[in-house]
Parts: C-alpha cells; sequence; structure tokens
C-alpha cells in the first residue's frame, strides 16, 4: 500500500476543487489569526517585541529560564533605576532582559544614559554592551517587563535548541489542518 | 447491517469509509448524496453560491492579514501601527462574521441546486444533513423554493441503512432515498 492509499487521506481524494482550497484558506486563517493576535499585541502594548521568553539565568530568582514575560513600551515615561529593562545591542539579534542600576539624565527623556545588571550576575553588563559603549540609552530599550508567565517558554526553547522537533510538530500541525474536514 | 453488492469488472471504485468515525461518515454520505443527485437528476445543476460566500470571506480576512504582513515587513514598527491596528480590527470583525454567516446563513447545507425543466420557473434545492455525535442517526432534509411556492422533506435513518460491514457505502440504497426525499417535497402542497 502507498502512503496515500490509508483511510485517513480517502476524504482528500474525494474533495472537489472548492473545498481544497478551503482547506488551504482554513490553514491560512490559523496562521493568521496567530499573525494577528502577535500584531495586534505589538500595537496594544507599543513593543516591537511584546512577548519574549527569558533564555538565561542571569535575573534568578525574579525571572528563571523559561518564562515567558510581557512588555509594555512608553517612551514617555523616564526610564528609573530598579526597572526590568528589556534591550538589544548594537550588532546583536538578541535582547537581553536586565534590571537598571544606574541612570543618569540630563535635559530631556532621550538623554538619559543608564546602566544595567543581571540580579544573579556578580558584575554590570559592561562585558556585554559594544566595544568602547559604556552607557545604554532608551533608543536600545525594546520594552520594559510588566509581567509574566513562568515555564510556558520552554516550549520556544525546545524548538529553537532542536530544529528538526520544531519542523516534526509545525509540519505534523499543518497536515492535520489540511487533511482534516471541518 | 447490510450485504455486499458483487463487483462487475466495469464498476466504479467502491466508495470506503471508517465507519466508526462519526464526522467522517457524516461527510463522506453527504458527499455519496452529492454524487447520486449529479450523476442521476439531468435537469439539476449544482450551484455553490453559499461556499462561494464562505470563501469570499475568508480570502478577505486572509487578505487583510497577508496586507499586515507585507506593510508591517516595509515599514518596520512604530510606522505601521495604524495599518496594523486596522488590519488587526477588521481581520477578527471578519471572523466574527464569518462565524454568523455559517452559523445562521449556511447551517447544515452541503448542496444546492438549481432545478430547471424548461416549462416552469426554475426551483432552488437546498440539502442539509446532520448526525450528533457517538450516534448512527444520519437526517438527510431536502427543501426547494419555487417562485414563492416551498416544500421540505425529512428522513432519520441510522447509517447501517447504507453502509456495509466493511464500511462500504451502497449508492443503490442512498438513492432510493433521495429520490424518496425529492418526491415527497415536490408532491407536498404548500
Amino acid at each position: 500500500m502507498g502512503l496515500f492509499d490509508y483511510a485517513i487521506f480517502d476524504e482528500i481524494r474525494r474533495m472537489n476543487a472548492r473545498q481544497v482550497i478551503y482547506q488551504f484558506l482554513n490553514f491560512a486563517m490559523i496562521v493568521s489569526s496567530a499573525l494577528m493576535i502577535w500584531k495586534g499585541l505589538m500595537v496594544v502594548t507599543g513593543s516591537e517585541s511584546p512577548i519574549v521568553v527569558v533564555l538565561s539565568g542571569s535575573m534568578e530568582p525574579a525571572f528563571h529560564r523559561g518564562d515567558l514575560l510581557m512588555l509594555t513600551m512608553d517612551r514617555d515615561d523616564p526610564i528609573r533605576a530598579g526597572d526590568i529593562t528589556v534591550f538589544k545591542i548594537e550588532g546583536r539579534d538578541i535582547p537581553i532582559v536586565h534590571r537598571v542600576i544606574k541612570v543618569h539624565e540630563k535635559s530631556g527623556k532621550d538623554d538619559s544614559k543608564f546602566l544595567t545588571k543581571g540580579d544573579h550576575n556578580q558584575v554590570d553588563d559592561r562585558g556585554l554592551y559594544a566595544p568602547g559603549q559604556y552607557w545604554l540609552t532608551p533608543k536600545d530599550v525594546v520594552g520594559r517587563g510588566k509581567g509574566f508567565v513562568p515555564y510556558v517558554g520552554m516550549v520556544t526553547i525546545l524548538m529553537n535548541d532542536y530544529p528538526k522537533l520544531k519542523y516534526t510538530v509545525l509540519g505534523l500541525l499543518g497536515l492535520f489542518v489540511l487533511v482534516h474536514r471541518d | 447491517m447490510v450485504e455486499g453488492e458483487n463487483q462487475d469488472k466495469g464498476a466504479p471504485e467502491p466508495i470506503k469509509v471508517v465507519k466508526w468515525d462519526g464526522p467522517t461518515v457524516k461527510n463522506t454520505l453527504d458527499d455519496c448524496v452529492k454524487k447520486v443527485i449529479n450523476e442521476n437528476y439531468s435537469t439539476w445543476k449544482e450551484r455553490h453560491t453559499l461556499a462561494d460566500g464562505r470563501l469570499f470571506l475568508s480570502v478577505i480576512a486572509v487578505g487583510f492579514a497577508a496586507f499586515a504582513l507585507v506593510y508591517d515587513y516595509l515599514y518596520p514598527f512604530p510606522l505601521s501601527k495604524m495599518v496594523l491596528a486596522t488590519c488587526s480590527i477588521s481581520y477578527f470583525v471578519l471572523m466574527f462574521v464569518l462565524q454568523i454567516y455559517q452559523w445562521y446563513v449556511e447551517k447544515t447545507t452541503f448542496y444546492q441546486a438549481a432545478e430547471n425543466d424548461g416549462k416552469n420557473p426554475a426551483r432552488y434545492w437546498r440539502w442539509s444533513s446532520e448526525m450528533k455525535r457517538y450516534d448512527d442517526k444520519y437526517t438527510l432534509v431536502a427543501e426547494y423554493t419555487q417562485g414563492s411556492r416551498w416544500g421540505s422533506m425529512k428522513l432519520v435513518k441510522s447509517i447501517a441503512s447504507y453502509i456495509t460491514e466493511d464500511g462500504e457505502v451502497l449508492l443503490s440504497l442512498l438513492k432510493k432515498d433521495v429520490d424518496y426525499l425529492r418526491d415527497q417535497a415536490t408532491s407536498k402542497r404548500e
């Protein structure tokens, strides 16, 4: 028996053109729903990355690896020491979640400089900044942590560490949606 | 359970279904009713207005999502805020509209046709079906409208009346009931 002779594929063989189009549209709608929820969150929170996963243990005991962090971005609210900010170093993709420990402010809000440090680290983040950079500025900030959900982010970490797992799971889900009617 | 029919050399491939999978059985029986009608009633022409409506709504919704995706890619976030907000809201509104459409307009209809015999005004048929979860009773309803007249007829039978032990659907038995529904619906005076 070839792969497609199995009974579960009987339904697709009997589908006419309209139904096939609808199955693909169904799949597209599921993807679109996820996309629109994500973009909607971006608009509501003001942050280009409204949900991030904590990748390291540098903020323990506040956040652990695998926690899901909700961010908001309010440029009018000045950055103060104690704020948990998510920032990106120039030239690097991965955002870092650490606490602000020192702030220097001049006239306007965009003039401020601040220094960060992970709660669990021994030293401040100067070792992480770009060569020659000793302070962060508001434009490096991607968002400020407002809430978190524990453990849920482990799924993302697993899928990124084992890409084959990610493709298999997504592939099977996609296939299931395409083949199953209603 | 009914006995299987003999297969002769020129016969079309038998339609098999996993008889314990409720939703699939219903879908298969619906497909078989469509097949019986399309192959036997020459004056009937299948219509797809309801399905097309659903496809149209879905395409528009996905269009909004795709537009948002492309726009955000070309003009990254803070610039695309208004576009993303509008597209997001429109998408969810359309999803809601689509849901309402499926619940109240399309309902359980799986087949539409226009019957044209040349002399009378066209008759528009709508066939729908229902089957409860874990139940074996298949309800088939045939309705039509012809100008201001209308008629309908319902039949509830166990799927065992049409499906053999091996899961083969016997079209001849189904055809008898399809003919019965058509005749009864049109003969009742409304």
